[in-house]
């Protein structure tokens, strides 16, 4: 199939695009999970504390505040007012030494910081209310009873559990994240997928439009099946038969 | 003697209605109350701002363009001189009337779907993976393929705005009401199960009626709950179609449009896109604590803790 704007196949179109948003969404996606699961961890575990309270606000403010808003504002403050980081990603950088590869972490803090922050708004939530119904469970109690020191079991005992839930939620908002990073990747000027999807759309290239939401859908379906299958292997208490 | 009658008397007097009792519950909620109060605020400016405000938003000044903020313009002006606190205004009544109109669409769907999957068990299995089809679709490119290929048709009909905003409520509405609808079903199979609806049944009362009487005031709470995080959710998302040029035109400003207006001359003028991102932002965090409270407030398992 050809795009009507470039008269290129589509398929290369994608393929020239694939790396900006796997490094930059998927490396947001993972940082938001890193800060995400201990934040819900230590809410869950001292709740009601002025910890669990900063946590609530921050993920509060984190799905509250669109990400077209929280880059906008980043870039004013640390790549216009103070002039920290690029404004703008480039595309064409290489890494090829130390030098290039520190412009290239400069560069992608702050797409990163922003999407990682809406990830980690929503994970960090289903991780505080996993780890509550599992904090009041036999096992920990047992756990505790039988001298399990104080530190392993919110841990390692309750997040083992708790984290099925949200290994799932995870799988399903991979997908997700895609759509979302269109409105960072517009922000930011990152020209991944989410920005070759608006180009199409603005021109009506209708291929090309037809080609990525394809490509969406199928990441949809797939991601729905690796969340159904990673529940029945995490929890064996689930057998589809 | 008389003074144990006294307080056994005490607490019969405050018996008061449910939503008194709702009411009460909800004003302890410190970011609830700050919320309402915020966004109270809001909706009053910008329904009587613009009548108040001597500058209209459409008002060319270009000798004071790209102005900071002042006495005469509060939030600085815009490359063309034009105020951007009149168009702050003007811009906040259409993304609340849009926010407010596609959260009742939203909420009518989802109650509709909701109520019926969980009143009758043959619609049960067809309306909940139709609900399961629409929670696993992307939204974001989903909505903007409608408005792509919609929005001429549209506008050929209607008119450039009225056209743009059918649109933009409809396509918001019609996929955001999964989760009310998944929320009501689950309370409706549980009212189901009730004696007081058995009771009814026995004395004959037609469908229509059980659920427009006993079913629906029922599961008025959760309703509620979703109405909230509605309007919030569609303030955010109107403002993100903006935001990418696919909403609103740029002469009819919306909060998400101004924000994206604004982003072009970031280098030029840094204040301005913060004033529209920073109306979004906030009135969308009073929604969700209002919302927070409400859910508290409705829920007698979390009250008095």
């Amino acid at each position: 199939m050809q795009s009507w704007a470039t008269r290129s196949p589509v398929v290369d179109l994608i393929v020239e695009r694939m790396p900006q948003t796997l490094w930059v969404v998927g490396m947001s996606y993972v940082v938001g999970i890193l800060i995400a699961i201990p934040i819900g961890v230590i809410s869950a575990y001292r709740q009601y504390s002025w910890l669990d309270q900063l946590g609530t606000f921050v993920s509060m403010v984190g799905f509250s505040v669109p990400t077209f808003f929280t880059g906008v504002l980043m870039i004013v403050i640390f790549a216009i007012k103070l002039e920290w980081f690029p404004s703008i990603y480039d595309t064409t950088h290489k890494v090829v030494d130390w030098a290039s590869f520190k412009f290239q972490i400069r560069q992608m803090a702050m797409p990163v910081f922003v999407l990682a922050l809406y990830n980690a708004a929503q994970i960090s939530r289903f991780m505080r209310a996993s780890m509550l119904d599992n904090l009041n469970q036999d096992y920990v109690r047992t756990a505790r009873a039988k001298g399990v020191k104080e530190r392993t079991v919110p841990l390692v005992h309750v997040p083992r559990n708790s984290l099925i839930p949200v290994v799932t939620v995870i799988a399903l908002g991979v997908p997700q994240v895609f759509g979302g990073a269109i409105i960072t990747e517009q922000v930011f000027k990152v020209n991944g997928l989410g920005q070759l999807l608006i180009i199409g759309i603005q021109g009506a290239d209708i291929p090309l439009v037809q080609t990525l939401t394809f490509l969406f859908a199928v990441l949809i379906v797939l991601f729905n099946l690796v969340a159904d299958v990673l529940y029945g292997i995490l929890d064996p208490r689930i057998r589809y038969d | 003697m008389t003074e144990p009658i006294t307080i056994e008397t005490e607490p019969t007097q405050p018996l008061t209605s449910q939503w008194k009792d709702i009411w009460s519950q909800f004003r302890t909620h410190k970011g609830a109350m700050i919320g309402m109060a915020f966004f109270l605020l809001v909706s009053l400016a910008v329904i009587l701002g613009p009548w108040l405000w001597h500058l209209e938003p459409n008002t060319l000044d270009i000798r004071n363009k790209n102005q900071g903020p002042s006495l005469a313009h509060p939030m600085g002006t815009d490359q063309l001189g034009r105020d951007t606190f009149a168009s702050v205004l003007q811009g906040g009544r259409v993304s609340l009337l849009v926010g407010v109109t596609a959260m009742l669409l939203s909420l009518v769907l989802g109650t509709l779907v909701g109520v019926l999957a969980g009143y009758f068990k043959k619609l049960d299995g067809f309306l909940m993976r139709f609900t399961d089809l629409f929670l696993a679709l992307p939204l974001l490119p989903l909505l903007l393929v409608i408005i792509m290929l919609w929005r001429d048709t549209l506008r050929a009909w209607f008119g450039p705005e009225t056209g743009i905003f059918l649109l933009i409520v409809f396509v918001i509405g019609i996929t955001s009401w999964m989760q009310t609808a998944r929320i009501v079903r689950g309370d409706v199979l549980a009212i189901k199960e009730q004696e007081f609806v058995l009771a009814a049944r026995s004395i004959g009362t037609t469908p229509r009626r059980m659920i427009s009487r006993h079913i629906l005031p029922n599961v008025m709470s959760p309703i509620m709950v979703s109405a909230t995080l509605g309007i919030a959710n569609a303030i955010i998302t109107e403002s993100a179609l903006s935001f990418l040029g696919l909403g609103f035109p740029s002469d009819f400003p919306t909060w998400g449009r101004l924000l994206y207006d604004s982003t072009n001359y970031m280098t030029l003028n840094p204040e301005r896109v913060i004033w529209p991102g920073l109306a979004i932002s906030l009135t969308v965090l009073s929604v969700n604590y209002i919302g927070d409270g409400l859910r508290d407030a409705l829920d007698p398992r979390i009250r008095g803790r």
